[in-house]
């Protein structure tokens, strides 16, 4: 079962330039239906406005973070299953079963690599 | 009659005189009543005696302690902690700041670059295009740098704050009057445990490699 390329992806980073980093990473994987968020806030109300396939968060934000982001996500009813991959710098086990306890989908640790991100996304979706 | 040198002493041996002139009052028993009357004023300069060398032993401790806090109070004048605070520690976080800055500038630069090139790419036959694309995907990825780059001098700059507020502290109990009369730094709060998470990229050899975050998925 292959991904859908056309699958809109929202993805989420306090640093401009990981957000650019990151959408040119998707787009050489052909995924081309991106949007941003530069905080959680604001990647809440976008997930709330519109059907996004995926959700690409980085963890270190403030004041909301990603596992907070996360967590606002899987609580809420109409957003629950949407596939959540977490990429970022915190490495610790114990930051990753944080994750996994909340219900992230897959968690990838910068940095990485488009393959890395091709194959987290793969499983991500159950493809 | 021997008697005592303290008012508590003097108070004790007019109780025994009393007490035996209540109960008897015989020559031989008076004198009995001034040996005992000796015996106890012994006993009192005995301890005199073990109190006076008690107390100078503590007094030579205290003068002692009170020439080590003089001494650390003089070399930490001496390292003049106010110009750390003033200029030494601000003067490190601006440069830091401004390598975080020149970063994202340069990444910025770079990442226009992989994008006029991508676009150019479209117009190279197959073959050069994948190569080239496979080169700016390189590129993209080499960019990691950039953000863990600047979560690191994040770090540092935290923990320049944290020893700005230490000799802040140091100051306000050694330093001058001045900055004793400035209220002591609120003690940090305990952070909360999801706090507790955020910690940045790991140090080479620490952390836990992508290899091992997937096992714990699978």
């Amino acid at each position: 079962m292959s991904v859908d390329k056309n699958l809109p992806i929202l993805i989420v980073d306090d640093y401009k330039t990981m957000l650019r980093i990151i959408r040119n990473l998707l787009r050489q994987l052909e995924f081309t239906n991106v949007d941003e968020a530069t905080d959680g806030s604001s990647a809440l109300q976008k997930l709330r406005e519109k059907q996004y396939g995926l959700v690409i968060s980085d963890w270190n934000m403030q004041p909301m973070t990603g596992l907070d982001l996360l967590k606002a996500v899987r609580s809420d009813p109409k957003l629950k299953d949407i596939p959540f991959i977490m990429v970022t710098a915190e490495s610790k086990t114990e930051n990753v079963l944080a994750a996994k306890e909340a219900g992230v989908s897959n968690y990838i640790v910068k940095p990485f690599n488009a393959e890395t991100l091709r194959a987290k996304i793969t499983a991500a979706l159950g493809a | 009659m021997a008697t005592g040198s303290s008012l508590g002493e003097a108070h004790i041996e007019r109780y025994i005189e009393q007490r035996f002139d209540q109960l008897h009052g015989s020559p031989s028993e008076k004198a009995l009543f001034d040996t005992v009357i000796e015996i106890v004023n012994a006993v009192f300069q005995k301890l005199r005696e073990r109190v006076t060398a008690e107390e100078e032993r503590i007094q030579a401790e205290i003068r002692q302690l009170a020439d080590i806090i003089h001494k650390a109070k003089q070399e930490i004048e001496a390292a003049r902690p106010e110009d750390i605070c003033s200029e030494h520690l601000p003067l490190a976080n601006g440069e830091l700041s401004a390598i975080v800055d020149h970063l994202e500038e340069v990444t910025g630069t770079i990442l226009d670059s992989c994008e006029s090139l991508e676009q150019l790419g479209a117009e190279l036959p197959e073959e050069q295009r994948e190569r080239l694309m496979d080169a700016i995907t390189r590129i993209y990825e080499a960019c990691n740098f950039h953000d863990l780059t600047g979560q690191r001098i994040t770090k540092v700059i935290r923990t320049l704050q944290k020893i700005e507020g230490r000799i802040d502290a140091l100051i306000a109990t050694f330093g001058d009057p001045a900055a004793r009369a400035r209220p002591a730094p609120k003690a940090e709060p305990e952070p909360a445990p999801e706090d507790k998470l955020l910690n940045g990229p790991a140090l080479p050899g620490e952390g836990t490699s992508q290899a091992e975050i997937d096992a714990l998925f699978d």
